[in-house]
């Protein structure tokens, strides 16, 4: 990637250092992964549960290189022409009402039907050209002149024949459009594809990337995130907020609560005045970790225990 | 370098983790571009390129910290030493090896000067040498570990210590304990080599043999393996057959979707839209016979349309000796192997019957055989002499879009003793020797294409 600001990307220090000034904090797999993708000019596929930051990866990477994100959300049913391109066709339609008039000047006089055509062809496929085309995620991307993050996020839920497409784009950094050709990307973008593994990636999209795995953060992690996320919470509160959160992960849960979840019940406590984890608080703000009925009626019984443990 | 990395990769795709060639490459440019001085930032690196889920993380993960244990490093001296050197002679050691008796062969001056560092890679470079990485089995550790000092020149110590020992007694005892030391680690350097290799090994012939083995002749151990088999082969096939087909019929238009579809264009038909067929996954009656002679291939079938129950939801089992009873909802709550147990105890009783069990197939489901069902028996048709109902057979044959014979016996048997299956045979779509993981497999391969 061709980049403003070079030193930016020097060394995996470098970048650890630069991502937490921006409030995100990560241990050096991630750093080392963003370090090799932009000195190799591959995507990278990260994977691992919800809620541990990988979207937050692609957009603080944007805002430390200094370049616009652009995101591409899947779903099922996603096809080219929401992530590539359309064409406008309005604007075609409305151009060929103005241009009637021009036409029939530039037939006037034309002898026979072979003439006219020959006559029209001179104009070539002005209405299939760049100006009518409207780039969708994918060829903006391409089509970034100082680069950016391209985020092709929860590529789990597109189709199977939506990733099959996007392989093109991943190995050449290209994309052929049937009316103009190929198209090569003007500055290679850092591509991340998310995943949240609801169903198993193809190994022909998995060779092309970079593969990278965030579990959940172990407790010395997790306290230095919800230190910079939270600063104003108090240190003891949070050592055994942490502690808390890290002692339900070990308990068989439906859905265990990720990061973004342990920064949300920080703040909650923070907002009620909380200075301390009493059975009565933790019950009544379990609905801010637990996103399941049947995972907040598992853990009551158990509650005691675990804050214990988190009080110790 | 290259080498080492070269000969990780090996080991790597011993351990069941794919690597391409086009990885492999990746992981030296990765591993260029990282550098070598930090053992942890190397492996995250490696990973990356290397490992490609999850699982496979984890498998790297050991890996590498079993081969890069001796430290073959650029700069060894920040190798973490996990090998413990022992106890060094006290003084008179280190003055004989440092002063007084210092040897002159190669092994000799390197032990002299202690340098563990390069001891790591004499000791690399000597395996290279002897070719450590063919080793497969346990009883080769003590040839390699002897074929090792060799190469790095223990003759020529050994005469030397043997010289200086009638001269200086006391001297030649701590070279003898560092030549002891030496030994040591070329043993667990042999040691970890066949740890990882061997097993790998066994493991890749297992699973070329495993799936040619008659099930019936298949010896207990082999029993867990088989298992992994068949999740693995299972899970092949619901990657290949999780995609909802779609069969277009040509030259049908869908006139309403055409409509929807170009609602945009302000009623201008711009994109046509055909009709098509969903291909619908098949209805799969299984009966199996679970009297002793069929019960090892009725087990792994059972396994394997467990397995795939993902992408072939609506199979219902039947189990029989005499009595036929449906075990579906036993497999749907328990775990395969309890279930298959339970099934076992419910059912495994009484000489083989098959006309009961139709009989009671018949009162059980036939209902609810239509056109769009299949129906496997699994059964070596063996009927003890009785009535062998062939006429339900019929029936169940006229109903079923496609109806399924496996037998595990060889086809030349299928006529002799009390082999009903020339009565049986007549009325099957098709009827077909299974004996085998990969008979399994292309049966339920073929199911799941709904071929048939």
């Amino acid at each position: 990637m061709k980049l403003k600001h070079k030193e930016k990307i020097d060394s995996v220090d470098v970048i650890t250092g630069g991502l937490e000034s921006l409030g995100y904090i990560c241990n050096e797999s991630l750093a080392t992964a963003v370090y090799v993708a932009c000195q190799l000019e591959k995507p990278i596929l990260v994977e691992g549960p919800a809620g541990v930051g990988k979207t937050e990866l692609a957009k603080v990477t944007a805002e430390y290189l200094g370049v616009p994100l652009i995101r591409l959300q899947c779903y099922e049913g996603l096809d080219e022409a929401k992530a590539l391109y359309e064409w406008k066709y309005g604007k075609q339609l409305l151009y060929t009402q103005v241009l009637k008039e021009q036409l029939g000047d530039i037939l006037r006089g034309a002898e026979g039907l072979a003439e006219s055509v020959r006559r029209l062809h001179q104009f070539g496929d002005i209405f299939y050209s760049k100006e009518f085309l409207e780039a969708r995620p994918l060829l903006k991307a391409l089509w970034e002149p100082n680069g950016c993050i391209l985020l092709i996020d929860e590529i789990d839920k597109a189709d199977q024949e939506f990733e099959s497409f996007l392989l093109e784009l991943l190995s050449d950094y290209q994309i052929s459009v049937p009316e103009i050709g190929t198209v090569k990307a003007v500055t290679r973008p850092v591509v991340l594809l998310t995943s949240n593994n609801t169903r198993e990636i193809g190994d022909a999209l998995k060779r092309r990337c970079l593969h990278l795995y965030i579990p959940f953060p172990d407790a010395a992690l997790e306290e230095r995130i919800i230190s910079v996320r939270v600063p104003e919470l108090a240190a003891d509160l949070r050592t055994r907020l942490v502690a808390f959160v890290q002692g339900l992960r070990e308990t068989d849960l439906k859905k265990h609560p990720a990061v973004s979840e342990t920064i949300d019940w920080a703040r909650t406590l923070l907002l009620l005045h909380a200075d301390q984890l009493d059975a009565d608080l933790v019950r009544n703000t379990l609905n801010v970790l637990l996103k399941f009925q049947e995972d907040v009626e598992r853990v009551q019984p158990d509650l005691w225990q675990l804050l214990n443990k988190a009080n110790r | 370098m290259e080498r080492t990395l070269a000969e990780f990769i090996e080991v790597l795709r011993g351990a069941d983790v794919r690597v391409s060639p086009a990885e492999a490459i990746e992981g030296m440019q990765v591993a260029g571009l990282v550098g070598f001085e930090s053992r942890h930032r190397l492996k995250q690196g490696l990973s990356l390129v290397l490992a490609k889920s999850h699982d496979e993380k984890l498998r790297f993960d050991r890996c590498f910290d079993d081969f890069f244990r001796f430290g073959v490093q650029e700069k060894p001296d920040e190798s973490p030493r996990k090998q413990p050197m022992p106890e060094q002679p006290g003084e008179g050691g280190a003055s004989s090896g440092g002063s007084g008796g210092g040897l002159s062969s190669a092994l000799g001056v390197m032990l002299g000067t202690d340098n563990p560092g390069e001891e790591d890679l004499a000791l690399a470079r000597a395996a290279r040498e002897v070719g450590l990485q063919n080793i497969r089995m346990f009883t080769q550790v003590g040839l390699y570990t002897a074929r090792l000092m060799q190469a790095m020149g223990s003759e020529e110590l050994d005469a030397e210590i043997a010289a200086l020992e009638s001269r200086e007694p006391l001297g030649a005892q701590a070279w003898k304990d560092r030549r002891e030391a030496l030994r040591a680690r070329a043993r667990a350097l042999v040691e970890q080599q066949m740890l990882l290799r061997a097993e790998a090994r066994g493991r890749e012939t297992a699973e070329r043999v495993l799936p040619r083995i008659n099930l019936s002749q298949l010896e207990q151990r082999h029993q867990q393996r088989m298992k992994e088999l068949i999740r693995r082969i299972a899970k092949k096939l619901v990657a290949i057959h999780s995609r909802r087909r779609k069969k277009a019929r040509r030259g049908q238009l869908d006139i309403r979707k055409t409509l929807r579809g170009n609602a945009a264009y302000g009623g201008h038909l711009f994109h046509l839209r055909w009709k098509a067929r969903r291909i619908d996954r098949p209805k799969v009656f299984a009966i199996c016979d679970i009297s002793g002679s069929v019960a090892s291939v009725s087990r792994f079938l059972m396994l394997f349309l467990y397995s795939v129950r993902e992408v072939l939801p609506r199979v219902r089992v039947f189990v029989f000796c005499s009595k036929l009873g449906e075990v579906t909802d036993l497999f749907r709550a328990e775990e395969p192997e309890v279930a298959l147990a339970e099934a076992d105890r419910l059912y495994g009783i009484g000489g083989t019957d098959y006309g009961r069990a139709l009989r009671d197939f018949e009162e059980l489901a036939l209902d609810d055989v239509d056109n769009r069902s299949t129906v496997i028996m699994l059964g070596d048709g063996r009927n003890n002499y009785g009535d062998p109902r062939s006429d339900i057979w019929q029936s169940i044959y006229r109903r079923a879009r496609y109806t399924l014979w496996l037998n595990p016996e060889a086809r030349a048997n299928w006529q002799l003793g009390d082999s009903e299956m020339r009565r049986y045979a007549p009325y099957c779509t098709r009827a077909e020797v299974c004996a085998t993981l990969r008979d399994l497999e292309r049966v339920v391969s073929r199911l799941l294409d709904n071929i048939g």
